[in-house]
């Protein structure tokens, strides 16, 4: 196993499959699927319904395993870990993003925020800091006692955005995260992200249906019927 | 992660909830009340009862006819006294009459025996004043404090001194087959007071007047023939033995009572009658652990999504486990403590009028002792975490995928 230091790629997969059953039928949701992304990359994943972009996304974020092939994740071989190591891994290197925000509501911003960094056992006072640091640069410091269903879909996103950097992950795993936002504030939050990536250093990959929004990223993966069809570099600017 | 953060955060869930979780504390609450008053009370029963029979000195036997045919006078004392074992026999006259003193009138149990003898019958009868009657007076008597000071009353029925009328109905049946009734009256003069003895209910010397032998014969025309002899044996271990010498002795025709056997039966009834109303509170607390299955089970239904967010940001299994029976814990800590309150208040409460009986009031202080709370405590305890495991252990099996995926 590799150390961090060693590892060349947030996250890499080789010769990724997942097999879905269904009665005498079996179903590709990916069929040898090999991608490597790169440190500080914002890596957008495209494709239509059903080309298995979410498999991809939840096969990355170790929460489905796959029928064959292989994860790594900062270097760490998933296929060998047991169900507690990975979801140790997933607190220490992976962040989520969704398209719903998946806050939770009876409880502040700013306990959000801590939330990852409790279930990794960082102390209250150095989480709180950091928290606040995140609001900070997300522009939400004043937010940090309100409730998330006071902001507007925009800012709650953006909370969920600074949560999944908490525990400074290696990898951001974003799902349709302007699915639920209109076309301006979608925008906006793909700006947001692809500061984190060049400004802070944190490796993004999210999953859209939509192109335009697809662009503004450094790299482009077409799925189709679970397989990569295209990839295709793009031109900053 | 660490335990008490969970913990925290489970009490935060709880509070989210608030109306259900309180309906849910409540019926753990109503249970472990029920389970607490009820020990409460069955123990202050238990101690009531046992404490009236333990007036009665443990090692007499009471020895009375087992048939109308049967009839003891004087000639049965000294036979008594022969039997091996025996220490002494006080034979006894009694029977509930109405006192007269003054103006006022007061429905009494008047007891005859050798009034030397008292200690060895009841032993912590004391004189609060004056003096007990010799076996030849036939106009003294001796009140219980509760005749001479009746609770309630500001002013004494009687006092030492005075003197007051017996009067007993006395119902006969001549040789030609009529009933007969008659007023008996008899005048006596109060020769001492017991003091309260605190003895209640069954042989009860405070409500008691006690004359000489001689002077209840009189009084309830018994014609020398006694009512009972009390025997006194040498050590409680001989009760049976002496008890089986005079069964011997009289073919099986008198009956012999023995107080300790007679504890022993209530101690065997109160147990069983413990077991019984315990079992039902038992059920109540049953009825409570369903109700925090299905909250939490809701519970579980409702936070699907968020079970599955906790699992994306790395709650291993155990977590959600630990969390969900952390829910179920606190509703078990909330309801049981309070419960626990609760039942010991309500015990006191329900128990803070007198119980009327046939011939007396009684005050029973329901008896609480701290095993018997801590056990209450405990038991709601794990019924609650017990309740909690099943839900509990769904929800720490769910699929982050589609739990994330739940709408």
């Amino acid at each position: 196993m590799k150390t961090v230091e060693e590892a060349k790629y947030a996250a890499e997969t080789v010769d990724l499959t997942k097999v879905y059953r269904s009665g005498a039928y079996k179903v590709y949701a990916l069929r040898n699927v090999n991608i490597k992304i790169r440190r500080g990359e914002f890596l957008a994943v495209v494709g239509p319904s059903g080309s298995g972009k979410s498999t991809l996304l939840n096969l990355l974020g170790t929460l489905d395993q796959p029928t064959s092939g292989k994860i790594l994740i900062d270097g760490f071989d998933t296929s060998k870990l047991s169900g507690g190591e990975l979801a140790r891994l997933r607190s220490q290197k992976i962040g989520f993003v969704f398209q719903a925000y998946n806050l939770i509501n009876r409880t502040s911003v700013l306990r959000n925020l801590e939330l990852p960094a409790m279930i990794l056992g960082v102390p209250a006072g150095e989480r709180r800091r950091r928290a606040l640091e995140l609001l900070e640069l997300m522009g939400l410091r004043k937010e940090a006692y309100r409730k998330p269903t006071e902001l507007s879909g925009g800012e709650q996103q953006r909370v969920a955005i600074a949560r999944a950097l908490m525990n400074n992950p290696a990898l951001v795993l974003a799902d349709e995260p302007t699915g639920n936002l209109d076309s301006k504030t979608g925008r906006s939050i793909f700006e947001l992200l692809r500061k984190l990536c060049h400004e802070q250093g944190a490796t993004v990959v999210v999953v859209t249906h939509n192109l335009e929004l697809a662009s503004m990223t450094d790299r482009i993966i077409h799925l189709r019927d679970g397989v990569v069809v295209k990839e295709e570099e793009v031109k900053a600017g | 992660m660490n335990p008490l953060e969970i913990f925290r955060y489970a009490f935060e869930a709880l509070r989210e909830r608030r109306t259900r979780s309180i309906l849910t504390i409540l019926m753990v609450l109503i249970g472990a009340a029920l389970m607490t008053a009820l020990n409460g009370m069955n123990a202050g029963m238990e101690n009531f009862v046992l404490s009236s029979f333990s007036s009665l000195s443990p090692n007499s036997l009471i020895v009375v006819p087992g048939t109308s045919s049967v009839t003891l006078d004087a000639h049965d004392v000294t036979l008594l006294k022969k039997v091996s074992g025996v220490d002494d026999a006080v034979p006894f006259i009694q029977g509930a009459a109405i006192l007269h003193s003054g103006v006022k009138t007061l429905r009494v149990m008047v007891a005859g025996f050798d009034q030397s003898k008292i200690n060895l019958l009841y032993p912590t009868a004391e004189l609060e004043e004056g003096s007990f009657i010799s076996p030849y007076d036939s106009t003294g008597m001796v009140l219980g404090s509760k005749i001479a000071m009746p609770p309630g009353e500001t002013r004494p029925f009687a006092w030492v001194g005075k003197v007051v009328t017996a009067e007993y109905k006395h119902t006969s049946i001549e040789p030609s087959g009529q009933i007969k009734r008659e007023a008996v009256k008899r005048s006596f003069v109060v020769k001492g007071v017991l003091k309260y003895t605190g003895a209640p209910g069954f042989a009860n010397v405070d409500r008691s007047a006690l004359v000489s032998l001689q002077a209840a014969n009189s009084l309830f025309k018994r014609g020398s023939h006694y009512d009972g002899i009390i025997v006194i044996t040498a050590s409680t271990d001989l009760n049976s033995k002496v008890e089986k010498e005079i069964l011997k002795l009289y073919s099986g025709n008198v009956m012999v009572i023995s107080p300790k056997a007679i504890v022993q039966v209530i101690e065997k009834t109160m147990a069983g009658f413990t077991t019984f109303t315990v079992s039902i509170a038992m059920v109540s607390l049953m009825v409570a652990a369903v109700g925090i299955i299905t909250t939490l089970f809701t519970s579980v239904m409702e936070r699907t999504r968020e079970i599955g967010l906790l699992k994306a940001l790395g709650f291993k299994n155990w977590h959600v486990l630990v969390m969900f029976l952390s829910e179920a814990l606190i509703v078990g800590i909330i309801g049981g403590s309070l419960g626990l309150v609760a039942g010991y208040f309500g015990a006191h409460l329900l128990l803070m009028r007198p119980v009327q009986f046939s011939h007396s009031a009684a005050l029973i202080q329901p008896l609480f002792e701290v095993e018997g709370l801590v056990f209450v405590w405990l038991f709601t305890l794990a019924i609650s975490l017990l309740a909690g495991f099943y839900p509990a252990w769904r929800a720490s099996k769910l699929n982050p995928v589609e739990a994330l995926r739940k709408e």
